[in-house]
């Protein structure tokens, strides 16, 4: 199928039977909810299961999903259901908050990545991961391609829209504020980061 | 802080980044695009309408306990309770039906009888994503309902 089929249209397609399409709605959006499920602080072993149970879902679903055109939004609601069902999970034997990631590397350390694409963009993936979860998820949805729209958003995590401006510039200000990720951002650094890596 | 434009400052970059720091597996991918092949084309689909795990108030409960799920299907509801010691899964079709459910898990299935009251029970269920698929006779006709898939 070519990129320009609708989302809408896959959905419509995998539910009569055309697997090529199922391919083509992974192909969109599986990245995506496995950085969900990763984003609570989920072992690998335990984002496989979340997103394996989000596909497994969505499949037997097909034909009954109301707005074929937001199943994205669809399967990021059933991503973080069970991605925060696993961390109730994991709490029963250790204390757990969802919003904080406790793996935050300790003492960091100091990186001179003044130039260094590869040491920025791992001083970003470390300032990434130390945000709480609603926020990379936000993040990932604002800036998936397509983007997700306010509503979908929304919808995924259940904040008021209005709310959800106000909550990326937090998120934002976090990343930014990120020791180690400053020390690689300086002025018009901060503008080029936006292309590097495509 | 945020002096620039939020628009214009990281984000673009961070979906390649997240993606090349912590790909989705290659396993994961393929397990994923195998799941099409599984759907139940000719049941009727009961869905997850409560999970105590996800539902109750957070520390309701102290310590390890049955967790108890509810599927809804159009004929037929599946009533579920699983103590975490063992995986042990207590069911009840509504209404109670006799019949059979075959659990499904990510490397097969296998196939537990349901009683006269409409119970079955399962011990050692496999990790990961299961689904059950309840077929309960009613007279001469047979209802069959499958349950969204969920890791117990």
């Amino acid at each position: 199928m070519s990129g320009v089929t609708s989302v809408g249209a896959l959905v419509r397609a995998a539910a009569a039977g055309d697997a090529g399409a199922w391919d083509d709605l992974i192909d969109r959006f599986a990245g995506l909810i496995w950085a969900i499920a990763r984003s609570h602080g989920l072992s690998v072993s335990d984002a496989d299961d979340v997103t394996q149970t989000t596909w497994l879902r969505l499949s037997e679903h097909l034909g009954r999903i109301r707005d074929p055109d937001r199943v994205g939004a669809w399967l990021a609601v059933t991503a973080r259901n069970e991605a925060l069902r696993q961390v109730r999970r994991a709490r029963r034997d250790v204390p757990f908050d969802p919003m904080v990631d406790m793996r935050r590397p300790v003492g960091s350390t100091e990186v001179d990545c003044s130039l260094l694409t590869a040491e920025r963009d791992q001083a970003l993936w470390r300032a990434f991961k130390s945000l709480p979860a609603n926020c990379r998820v936000l993040l990932l949805m604002l800036n998936s391609d397509p983007a997700f729209s306010y509503e979908e958003v929304s919808a995924s995590l259940e904040i008021p829209v209005g709310s959800i401006g106000p909550t990326r510039g937090r998120c934002l200000d976090r990343l930014r504020n990120d020791s180690e990720l400053r020390s690689c951002l300086h002025g018009d650094q901060m503008v080029s980061l936006r292309r590097t890596a495509s | 802080m945020s002096t620039a434009d939020d628009r214009s400052c990281i984000p673009d970059g961070l979906i390649d980044v997240v993606d090349t720091a912590d790909p989705i597996p290659y396993d994961v991918m393929r397990s994923i695009r195998a799941s099409f092949h599984r759907r139940s084309l000719d049941a009727e689909l009961a869905e997850l309408t409560y999970d105590s795990m996800l539902d109750d108030p957070v520390g309701v409960r102290s310590g390890p306990s049955d967790r108890h799920l509810s599927f809804q299907g159009p004929r037929m509801a599946v009533e579920m309770s699983v103590a975490p010691e063992r995986r042990r899964v207590v069911g009840q079709l509504v209404p109670a039906l006799t019949g059979d459910v075959e659990v499904r898990h990510g490397r097969g299935s296998f196939t537990i009888g349901v009683d006269d009251y409409g119970r079955f029970f399962a011990d050692d269920l496999p990790g990961g994503p299961v689904s059950f698929r309840c077929r309960g006779e009613d007279g001469a006709d047979s209802v069959v309902t499958v349950t969204d898939w969920i890791v117990l």
